[in-house]
């Protein structure tokens, strides 16, 4: 299954590459046609990534919180004084057209993130490429202490030689499609497939997981809009290594509000997850929208130009 | 796009692709305590301590139960230890749970409390 699934992966890349190549290539002579402003007001909506990339050589931090869940009500003011809050700090550069890396740190787990996000197509304003079209990855590094993964070794599959934790156990991966488009200057709305990898789990979970996600923007004013993110992680029996499910990770959906100006972006959000990092969320993620486990959250974008 | 672009990209991918694995982390064993009962000072008053595992935020004069070392016994005795039914004891049952899903206990640290209260969560 391993082998099956990343060559699929690496044709797929490699195949949208080339592709590319000859798009650029052909367009040469066609008559050109601009990209469409403002798909998303910046490169992250809520907590999930957009088709955006700023310009080239633009330096953006992130600022990402989630507070506690909201179930013990007015006693802790809906979450806010609660434990168990996440925080993330980020910063992404533009190193070339549409191409962005970025690293950051993240309270749970301890992780440190670096990634990666191309935007490969843009929507244009003469509806020549009707859709944006980007493929963004990660990759976590769990920082905790050695003694915070139970034994502190690990079994090559079910069967295979017994191996001390290395230091590659502690890594995770996170790739996704993106497609956006704009359908009109208030409204926009993208989805994506996502495939999320752990290089080392407990006995009972699953290493690979697959998610679609959709996120959407409703302008309300000229700085104001209503956002939304909803993903879902999918229970595919073929690519499970588990014969029974346990605890699958439930969606998260997220409600929120938009305010931007320039060069900041503010979200202030509900949503069902803890977690920040998509890979964290696609596969961990226990808390139910319909039982209480909402959590307030809230991400700031600012942007620097050189 | 220039082909720097695509090398690097590939680089990438290369990266994510060859660098996977498909490993199981072995749960940790339950300790063998050669037939003495668990010391509640010495081996599970520590399990709260060592890191700042719980008394990061269970501290005194913040989230209860206070479970620093000179606190924790008396603290969790009432209302988080339950000797006629250990395993619903609120202190094996909370640490992971929907409710506090931040943190939890392994395997072994859970066990050495399970088997001090079923020892009788004694003072030792």
């Amino acid at each position: 299954m391993k082998n099956c699934i990343t060559t699929v992966f690496f044709l797929l890349i490699t195949t949208i590459l080339f592709a590319q190549q000859e798009a650029t290539d052909s367009s040469i002579v066609k008559q050109k046609d601009s990209p469409v402003s403002s798909v998303f007001e910046s490169g992250i909506l809520i907590d999930a990534q957009t088709t955006v990339i700023p310009d080239v050589k633009t330096l953006e931090f992130v600022i990402q919180h989630k507070f506690g869940s909201v179930e013990n009500g007015h006693s802790d003011l809906w979450g806010i004084y609660a434990p168990g809050s996440n925080i993330r700090l980020g910063l992404n550069f533009v190193i070339r057209k549409n191409i962005q890396v970025g690293a950051g740190i993240t309270k749970n787990r301890m992780m440190t993130d670096l990634s990666a996000k191309w935007t490969i197509f843009q929507q244009t304003q003469k509806n020549t490429i009707p859709v944006s079209v980007t493929v963004y990855g990660n990759i976590g590094i769990d920082g905790r202490n050695i003694s915070a993964f139970e034994s502190g070794k690990v079994r090559v599959a079910y069967t295979g030689p017994v191996n001390s934790f290395a230091f590659s156990d502690r890594l995770s991966y996170f790739s996704e499609l993106i497609v956006s488009r704009k359908f009109t200057k208030w409204f926009s709305l993208q989805g994506g497939v996502s495939f999320t990898h752990y290089n080392s789990v407990e006995e009972l979970y699953d290493h690979d997981k697959i998610g679609i996600h959709f996120n959407g923007r409703m302008k309300v004013s000229n700085q104001g809009s209503v956002v939304f993110n909803y993903d879902q992680p999918l229970k595919i029996k073929n690519i499970s290594e588990q014969r029974v499910w346990t605890n699958p990770p439930k969606p998260n959906l997220a409600l929120g509000y938009e305010i931007s100006t320039f060069t900041h972006v503010f979200h202030i959000y509900i949503a069902s997850t803890n977690s920040i990092l998509p890979q964290e969320n696609i596969m961990w993620n226990q808390n139910d929208w319909k039982n209480k486990g909402l959590a307030i959250g809230f991400t700031i974008t600012r942007l620097w130009m050189f | 796009m220039k082909k720097k672009s695509i090398y690097f990209i590939l680089l990438l991918v290369a990266l994510f692709v060859f660098s996977c694995k498909y490993d199981f982390i072995l749960p940790e064993e339950v300790p063998d305590n050669g037939g003495n009962p668990i010391s509640f000072a010495t081996q599970v008053a520590p399990i709260f301590s060592n890191g700042n595992k719980c008394t990061a935020c269970h501290k005194p004069g913040a989230t209860s139960p206070d479970l620093t070392t000179a606190n924790a016994y008396m603290q969790i005795l009432s209302k988080y230890v339950n000797t006629a039914n250990p395993e619903a004891s609120l202190i094996l049952t909370m640490p992971g749970s929907n409710k506090h899903s931040w943190k939890g206990f392994t395997a072994g640290e859970a066990s050495v409390i399970l088997t001090w209260i079923k020892e009788g969560a004694n003072n030792n």
